[in-house]
């Protein structure tokens, strides 16, 4: 398993209070980009260097969201 | 048979089985995260998806599909290539811009794949091959 995913399954309930309503990419342990569209996190990913295959793509639910779903 | 594991993710001490799928269209492989949903007919997933895959949305074939409050959404599907772990398979999946919940979802299509059990003792949902 590639540490993003560890780590993203780990901290999803931080992730949900910060970034909650939108996409963000994270590569290894760390939040790279954060935007309100998939591509526009990659664009961003990719101007800092990073490769579009590295990136996993997580939507971030709202807290509202969850409480929907669940 | 071969399984993969996958640990819940956990929200105000709920558990959530989120797991990364890989998917393509001829281009580069993308990872996303998707909510495991046994109560899903389709895999959905929405429609900025399907613009990072460079799908044309509506030329997918057009079905609606019933959500949570009675109403109905459009759902393109369109072929793709999908890849769990070290398994890539093809599998037509669901796209929709009205998909008003707050994952991308992967349905029971993905349970002709994979024998699917939610062990929530071991807090993992654990996908298992057939063969």
């Amino acid at each position: 398993m590639k540490k993003s995913q560890e780590w993203i399954t780990k901290n999803f309930e931080s992730l949900v209070s910060k970034y909650g309503g939108k996409y963000i990419g994270v590569v290894d342990e760390e939040v790279v980009s954060v935007a309100l569209s998939a591509r526009e996190v990659l664009e961003n990913a990719k101007k800092l260097g990073k490769e579009e295959e590295e990136v996993s793509l997580l939507k971030v639910p709202t807290e509202e969201e969850l409480i929907c779903v669940l | 048979m071969r399984s993969l594991e996958f640990r819940y993710a956990r929200h105000r001490l709920r558990d959530i089985p989120l797991i990364p799928v890989t998917l393509r269209t001829g281009g580069k492989w993308k990872e996303f995260w998707a909510y495991v949903d046994s109560g899903s007919f389709y895999s959905i997933f929405d429609d900025k998806v399907a613009e990072v895959l460079d799908i044309d949305l509506t030329n997918g074939k057009k079905v609606l599909a019933v959500v949570g409050d009675g109403s109905f959404i459009p759902i393109y599907l369109h072929s793709v290539g999908i890849r769990i772990g070290e398994d890539e398979f093809g599998m037509k999946i669901g796209f929709s811009p009205k998909l008003g919940v707050g994952f991308n979802l992967l349905g029971m299509d993905i349970f002709d794949q994979y024998r699917v059990i939610f062990d929530n003792i071991a807090k993992k949902v654990i996908f298992e091959t057939y063969e």
